[in-house]
């Protein structure tokens, strides 16, 4: 299901935003690294533990969330929906690839926003993090334009 | 109820996130070109692709929505409640002539297109201090 443009996707400067829900209310949480494996059907999801408290005890019983994943230098988005079938703290492997992650949008966003915004968003308490793995269920096109809401996957 | 402080994210340079959810619990997330302040209880969100956002608030009013300050990067999240949609009248023509200004920013001038003005209740404003390291 995570099919090689989906891998080439996630090796762009990316923005992540996670949807989930709690007592029937929409949630949202900013994730800032992600990995996943070409050809599985799940992705693992790293949120600063700071932002994500409450969310997690929701979790356990909603188990739904939705990551969207926008490529900031060309708006290019996918949306990948599913179930959380584990929630753990992030080791220093995740923790590379959020810093990686980061350093690529702090590059971007210098140059599609301006350098106080990149300086602010290289602040952003990344660490600790808690690693949320999805089991995909759908993946949808999020790109704007015609096909956007498309589901693909 | 919605603070000055918070106006200078709604100007469109970071796009915002809107999450919302269906009413089995499947939870939707997706890009916003137009958070548009309305009054100081009520914003205004640009409907241009929002067809799966939408059929979610048709199920469940709630929403909450994430913006970002262009410059000093503090975080906002809006939790909201959807009223109604406009798609003519005074705020409506004010978000499309914005929009328009947004999609020559981002190069998106012949994709943007508002379809609706879609007016929300300001139910609550909360600051992500934890997370911005300042």
């Amino acid at each position: 299901m995570i099919t090689q443009a989906l891998m080439d996707h996630f090796a762009t400067p990316v923005s992540i935003a996670v949807g989930t829900v709690t007592d029937g209310r929409p949630v949202f949480l900013r994730a800032f690294g992600l990995d996943a494996r070409l050809g599985a059907g799940e992705l693992t999801i790293y949120v600063p533990v700071v932002t994500a408290g409450p969310t997690l005890a929701g979790l356990e019983h909603a188990k739904q969330a939705s990551v969207s994943v926008v490529n900031v230098e060309n708006f290019q988005g996918f949306q990948l929906k599913g179930e959380v079938t584990s929630v753990a703290p992030a080791g220093p492997e995740a923790e590379a690839t959020i810093d990686r992650i980061q350093t690529r949008m702090v590059e971007s966003t210098a140059k599609m926003i301006s350098p106080a915004f990149s300086q602010g968003w290289g602040r952003f308490v990344t660490r600790p993090a808690v690693a949320l793995t999805l089991r995909v269920r759908e993946i949808f096109q999020q790109t704007p334009g015609a096909g956007a809401g498309e589901r693909i996957a | 109820m919605l603070p000055r402080e918070v106006l200078p994210a709604l100007q469109g340079i970071v796009p915002s996130v809107i999450a919302t959810a269906s009413a089995d619990g499947t939870p939707n997330i997706t890009g916003l070109s137009q958070v548009f302040h309305v009054d100081d209880r009520h914003v205004a969100l640009s409907n241009q692709f929002f067809s799966k956002t939408a059929r979610n608030l048709a199920e469940n009013p709630y929403a909450v929505v994430q913006l970002i300050h262009p410059e000093t990067v503090r975080m906002w999240l809006l939790d909201l409640r959807f009223v109604r949609s406009e798609r003519e009248g005074p705020v409506f023509d004010a978000m499309a002539m914005q929009l328009e200004a947004i999609a020559s920013m981002q190069g998106m001038e012949d994709i943007f297109r508002l379809r609706a003005a879609d007016i929300f209740e300001v139910l609550s404003v909360r600051e992500l201090r934890e997370a911005s390291g300042s």
